[in-house]
């Protein structure tokens, strides 16, 4: 099981610095867990206070957010066969979850918590170091993002003034 | 005390003959609100023609026999009589009044209607600017007392549709550009007229269109399986479809929510010009066969009368 796992995360972006480093893959596996999910669980809600990471393993899950009106849509479905992870964020900040996750089969997935992860960067801050950096990588996107957002909507709303 | 009975029995009923007569000749001289009539249909302005407009709507309809008909109109109340002259139109209402002013049009219960015909009406001026002005204050009027109105407008000039658009007038009839445009394909096609007559006419035994709305089941499904369902089952031919019917309040609040339903900020701001600019009642003819179906949308079907 661990050496499955290694593999999967070695196709994790969150770990491109440790590919060449089963070791440090293999001390990340232990201090997370594996759960099994059922179909029609919620992983989490949007606005949840989340500290954990979920990388699915196997399985399928919906990502669901709620509109300003307070509809539910999907944003996207994702597979357990997906080099894809949700939650990283909780690893730097506690705070509320931005979409919803639900399981539509049954599954697995790997779990780590925000608290063995600060043990895991106390031990081993090199390796926390590098998957840190890859998370600010992805807020750095982000932020980029919604700065193009922002100017997307004054755009439009320079658009709307003058019409 | 008979003698007493008698005489109170018959002054009792005096009265309440009186106030029926009163009540009657109220209603004959227009000055009757129709304050609590629902669901009817009200026509603003008067034409010289209007008698068979008026038979036409009693005749073609189900939903409006004359008593579901308001009439409002300056018009003296002797031509409204004798439009009741005729059976068809014995139960005709009528509110003598300026159809523009907001008080007439209340009295009417426009806010109730289930549709509102504003007519081009130029009994008290010929000019088209003039007439087309009050047909646009009048339909401001209307949605001001209710967004959710259904209101139809004729038009003599074609300048004063995006006026009407702007106020979210429902449908809209170029008078004259209908008529040009009816010469000049007649021109160029063999039998236009007949044609369009034909369909319009609604003769027993020829065609007619209609549009039944698209349950919300079929929301989704493409043309070509509702031009199918309504060939093989009911044997009418499917021509288009009508997007955005029914309410236009509604329709917006609908097309607003999901319009929402995006992370992608550039494609929620597309969504949203493209409600802004959502034009109701428009038609589709002849799609794709994979043209999706959307919500509040319509067929247009040809089909046997």
């Amino acid at each position: 099981m661990t050496e499955k796992l290694i593999e999967k995360l070695k196709g994790i972006s969150l770990f491109k610095g440790l590919h060449k480093n089963p070791e440090a893959l293999a001390a990340l596996i232990k201090v997370g867990s594996v759960i099994e999910v059922k179909k029609g669980q919620v992983i989490f809600l949007e606005d949840d206070v989340g500290s954990s990471l979920y990388i699915p393993l196997s399985g399928s899950y919906d990502i669901l957010k709620r509109t300003r009106a307070g509809d539910v849509y999907t944003v996207s479905k994702l597979d357990g066969d997906m080099p894809v992870f949700f939650g990283e964020l909780t690893l730097i900040d506690e705070d509320r979850r931005s979409a919803s996750v639900t399981a539509t089969s049954n599954g697995e997935c790997f779990v780590l918590e925000k608290k063995h992860f600060d043990q895991f960067a106390e031990d081993n801050p090199r390796w926390a170091l590098s998957i840190v950096l890859e998370i600010s990588k992805t807020l750095a996107a982000r932020l980029r993002k919604t700065t193009a957002d922002m100017l997307t909507i004054f755009d439009a709303l320079v658009e709307e003034i003058k019409s | 005390m008979m003698f007493l009975g008698i005489v109170i029995a018959g002054y009792v009923a005096g009265i309440a003959a009186s106030r029926i007569v009163e009540g009657n000749n109220k209603a004959r001289r227009g000055l009757v609100d129709y304050n609590t009539i629902t669901d009817h249909i009200v026509i603003c302005g008067w034409k010289d023609h209007i008698k068979s407009i008026l038979l036409d709507i009693v005749d073609l309809s189900t939903e409006f026999p004359s008593e579901n008909i308001v009439l409002i109109s300056n018009v003296d109340p002797d031509k409204v009589e004798a439009l009741r002259d005729d059976g068809r139109l014995k139960n005709l209402k009528f509110v003598r009044g300026d159809y523009y002013s907001d008080a007439t049009l209340r009295r009417a219960n426009v806010g109730k209607a289930s549709k509102v015909i504003v007519l081009a009406d130029v009994l008290e001026s010929n000019s088209s600017t003039e007439v087309d002005s009050k047909t646009v204050m009048t339909v401001m009027s209307i949605k001001n007392i209710s967004k959710d109105t259904y209101v139809c407008a004729e038009l003599i000039d074609q300048k004063y549709q995006t006026n009407l658009k702007a106020v979210a007038c429902d449908e809209i009839f170029l008078i004259r550009d209908l008529s040009r445009k009816l010469l000049t394909n007649t021109s160029v096609i063999q039998g236009m007229s007949h044609i369009m007559y034909a369909i319009i006419d609604r003769k027993e035994g020829g065609v007619r269109l209609a549009t039944p709305p698209i349950p919300m089941a079929w929301v989704g499904r493409s043309y070509q399986e509702l031009k199918n369902h309504y060939w093989q089952n009911q044997s009418k031919l499917v021509i288009g479809i009508l997007e955005n019917s029914g309410s236009t309040k509604k329709m917006k609040l609908d097309a607003l929510r999901d319009a929402q339903k995006t992370s992608d900020v550039s494609q929620l701001v597309q969504n949203l010009m493209k409600v802004k600019q959502m034009e109701p009642n428009y038609p589709v003819l002849l799609p794709d066969d994979n043209y999706v179906l959307n919500k509040h949308s319509r067929a247009i079907v040809l089909e046997r009368i």
